[in-house]
């Protein structure tokens, strides 16, 4: 059995887009597994589980799986799945062939300022597996992101614990041949796609910030370059929200009207 | 070996103050791990394990916990701390009575609107017992609190996984009294000070909430009205209630940082 993972918050657009997606494309028997969170619960006919949950989005990744490894055997698999991603082919013959050569298989963001770690957006792992690194979707361990300042992010504990247990894992990377950003609106391995900051209104990532506007250093301005940088960069940053917003509806739009035509165009 | 577990970030207030307690009072062989996000990278040498993190409490507390665990064998000793917790007496009596009952020791803040749940401010529990757990600070898990809304908080996970398991664990209770503050200033035990919220400036517990005055519902008002009414009494409530806070939190900081027993009376 493949139990899908997906949380989706405050906002019910993209259940039946996602639920449609795995309709068609998963060949095995599935459950699917949620928490909606400031979500009408009529929208849990959607699901096989749904739990009731608070927080943050790692922890509640982290109880979903405690709950499904304590019903189901070691055997199982365990697909995480952003609440804005969804598999646009088959993803069995990679989940397959990646499983044959390591315990995890994940989409690794490279694109976002090369970042290391395993994200949620799309994973892949076996209930023992998961239970045996023990998996941990938490940030805490760090690495160096935009312009060279140490983050963190949802999967650092878990890199971190492959690492310390020299565990392999297969990075599924971004495979648009057309990119209408550099983060967002991304097919992964040619199999899943993940909209990105899909509830969260014009979130910008280090990717877009390490695009940002250079400083500026006017000679004899003393103080006052520190409030013009600030200014440009409020400026520039409100400019690139806005855009993404823009952006993300017509995308979204496009993805509801059903039909592969948009897919056509990113790969 | 005992591992003390202590996320400061920040600020580094708390640094001297928890230290110095915990040489006074641990009588056992112990190791600190700690990360100090934001705060001047002199203070590591008062800790034996530095590690650099980011994020949120729950997922450093973990971190921490991983490291330790690849380092030390399963008979070892995880104590989790808050940065602004402290031991006033030897805590190992406790742990090991705790120990011998069930294999996690931890706050429950009972008097949080009875949350159910571990807290790190104190939790106490062997490597091989982390391990077998599979350990987790993050919320997710939630239960009813404040005025019965569904809440979740650090340690509701490890909560949740206590229960799918079966196991067992101590609970350390408030053991001082709430007239300061409804949560705030907790002695646990009798061993563990917890000052609360120690790190966040004037933030309003759900302890604190669940006192918060009750709407008027007088139908002599008409509804606008009545709620521009309500919206300024809470207001004024809330920044009532801050301001007290903080004052007894200056108070007692400045109280502590002075040395000695004596402040203990301004929380008992």
């Amino acid at each position: 059995m493949l139990h899908v993972v997906s949380v989706h918050f405050s906002s019910p657009r993209w259940i039946e887009i996602q639920a449609r997606h795995l309709r068609r494309h998963i060949p095995v028997p599935y459950m699917t597994w949620t928490s909606l969170e400031g979500i009408d619960p009529s929208w849990g006919e959607h699901f096989d589980r749904v739990f009731e949950q608070r927080g943050r989005h790692p922890g509640k990744l982290n109880h979903l799986a405690m709950e499904i490894a304590h019903e189901f055997p070691a055997e199982d698999l365990l697909m995480f799945l952003d609440g804005d991603a969804f598999p646009v082919a088959d993803p069995m013959p990679l989940i397959e062939q990646s499983l044959s050569r390591a315990p995890l298989l994940a989409v690794r963001r490279a694109e976002n300022v090369d970042q290391p770690q395993p994200h949620p957006c799309f994973c892949v792992t076996t209930i023992g597996a998961w239970r045996e690194l023990p998996g941990d979707w938490s940030g805490g361990p760090t690495w160096p992101g935009a312009r060279g300042i140490r983050v963190t992010d949802v999967g650092g504990h878990l890199l971190r614990t492959m690492e310390l247990k020299g565990l392999p894992w297969v990075q599924v990377l971004r495979s648009n041949k057309v990119d209408l950003d550099p983060l967002h609106f991304a097919v992964y391995g040619d199999v899943v796609y993940h909209h990105g900051a899909g509830f969260r209104a014009g979130d910008l990532s280090g990717v877009h910030s390490d695009n940002g506007p250079p400083r500026v250093q006017i000679p004899g301005a003393g103080p006052l370059n520190r409030l013009i940088n600030r200014r440009r960069w409020v400026r520039w940053e409100r400019a690139m929200e806005r855009h993404h917003l823009e952006q993300s509806e017509q995308v979204y739009r496009r993805i509801a009207a059903g039909g592969d035509e948009w897919l056509r165009e990113l790969i | 070996m005992l591992h003390v577990l202590t996320v400061h970030f920040l600020s580094p207030r708390w640094i001297e103050i928890q230290t110095r307690h915990l040489r006074e009072h641990v009588s056992v062989p112990y190791e600190t791990w700690t990360s100090l996000e934001k705060i001047d990278a002199g203070y590591g040498e008062r800790f034996d394990h530095v590690i650099e993190q980011r994020g949120r409490h729950p997922g450093k507390l973990n971190h921490l916990a991983t490291e330790v665990a690849h380092e030390a064998p399963d008979d070892d000793l995880l104590m989790f701390l808050d940065g602004d917790a402290f031991p006033i007496a030897d805590p190992m009596p406790l742990i090991e009575d705790g120990l011998s009952r069930a294999p996690l020791v931890a706050v429950r803040r009972a008097e949080n609107v009875e949350d159910p749940q571990p807290h790190p401010c104190f939790c106490v529990t062997s490597v091989g017992a982390w391990r077998e757990l599979r350990g987790d600070w993050s919320g997710g898990y939630s239960w009813p609190g404040h005025r019965g809304r569904l809440v979740t908080d650090v340690g509701g996970n490890l909560l949740r996984a206590l229960e799918l398991s079966g196991t067992p664990w101590v609970q350390v209770l408030r053991s001082n009294g709430v007239e300061l503050d409804p949560l705030f200033f907790g002695i646990y035990g009798d061993v563990i000070y917890h000052h609360g919220a120690g790190f966040r400036a004037g933030e309003l517990s759900r302890a604190a909430l669940d006192r918060a005055p009750r709407p008027i519902r007088s139908l002599v008002l008409p509804a606008p009205l009545r709620r521009r009414v309500n919206m300024r009494r809470r207001r004024a409530w809330e920044r009532r209630t801050q301001a007290g806070y903080l004052a007894h939190s200056e108070r007692i900081h400045a109280a502590i940082s002075r040395g000695g027993s004596d402040w203990l009376e301004l929380v008992r």
